[in-house]
């Protein structure tokens, strides 16, 4: 398997399949994330979109500085995310706890399908950085490291908000029981 | 690990549709890439500082050219001029050796002459 340093330099030398390489690497997980950010499955695939669209256009931009192409990828999608909010303020609903049942046909129970659609809108009501340290972390089990660099922050300041973006959402989830 | 982070990684089953992946991969990968300003501004600079570099080598050319021309011309003249002085000696030494060996019947009168006048006075 091709590393992705290898296809960065040839992405910058204007190579297209490259690219491609590298966008059929990290769809997912971008896409997974910005999906659990703004719940919709038509406007995560546009943000997605643009996503890469914009990698594409400023790949000469990216320097290998010690943390790998996915942060980078990541810090594209969390201004994306960002911007999207900025301009249109969405509204979370059941529509994402229909959407999260569509994709966890694994879970099996209608139960178990219901507690994820909570745990989903528990995430998208905590503050941004809470969701993007939680994402990174226990979905995309990224490091430390790999966080502190798409999210410009130190590692301790990431374990930091990991510690409080956790008890956050366990304290949503509690009271949303509890009620 | 508690229930919550393991509930969280029943998340990674989310993944695009494949039909999404291909419509945007082919979007994506035919679009051409757009310059900004920025871009344009540093491609500009990019290739001004090249033609100059061109520019300067060719002056640098001309210069030395010109060098080679100045210093040959006045080299030259000056060994033109050495050569003519040096011509004009040996000239001069050539008619003076010739006149000796065979004086002309001038020069044999005005000898003559002077010695004639010497046994005189």
């Amino acid at each position: 398997m091709i590393e992705d340093k290898e296809l960065i330099k040839k992405a910058k030398q204007g190579s297209a399949e490259s690219f491609g390489l590298l966008y059929d690497k990290h769809l997912n997980q971008i896409y997974r994330f910005v999906y659990l950010k703004v719940s919709n499955k038509q406007i995560t695939e546009d943000l997605t979109q643009q996503v890469f669209l914009s990698a594409w256009q400023n790949i000469d931009s990216y320097q290998h500085q010690g943390f790998p192409f996915t942060s980078w990828l990541y810090r594209i999608a969390r201004n994306a995310v960002i911007d999207h909010y900025r301009t249109s303020r969405s509204h979370i609903g059941l529509e994402a706890i229909s959407e999260v049942a569509d994709y966890s046909d694994l879970a099996g129970e209608l139960e178990a399908k219901l507690e994820l659609g909570k745990i989903k809108i528990a995430l998208v009501s905590l503050p941004s950085d809470y969701q993007d340290v939680i994402v990174m972390r226990f979905i995309e089990e990224l490091s430390h490291q790999e966080i502190a660099a798409a999210l410009n922050k130190s590692e301790g300041a990431v374990r930091v908000l990991q510690h409080r973006a956790l008890n956050s959402l366990k304290k949503i989830l509690n009271n949303g029981s509890n009620n | 690990m508690d229930q919550i982070t393991k509930k969280l990684k029943t998340f990674q089953n989310i993944t695009p549709d494949r039909e999404f992946s291909q419509r945007a991969r082919f979007l994506i990968l035919s679009s051409k890439k757009i310059e900004t300003s920025k871009q344009r501004l540093f491609g500009y600079l990019r290739f001004v500082f090249a033609e100059s570099r061109i520019a300067a080598a060719g002056l640098a050319l001309v210069a030395v050219f010109a060098i080679f021309v100045v210093y040959g011309y006045f080299n030259g003249a000056k060994i033109q001029q050495a050569n003519n002085e040096e011509g004009l000696r040996l000239a001069e030494t050539q008619y003076y050796q010739q006149t000796a060996q065979n004086p002309s019947f001038f020069s044999r009168l005005e000898q003559k002459l002077g010695d004639f006048l010497n046994t005189v006075f």
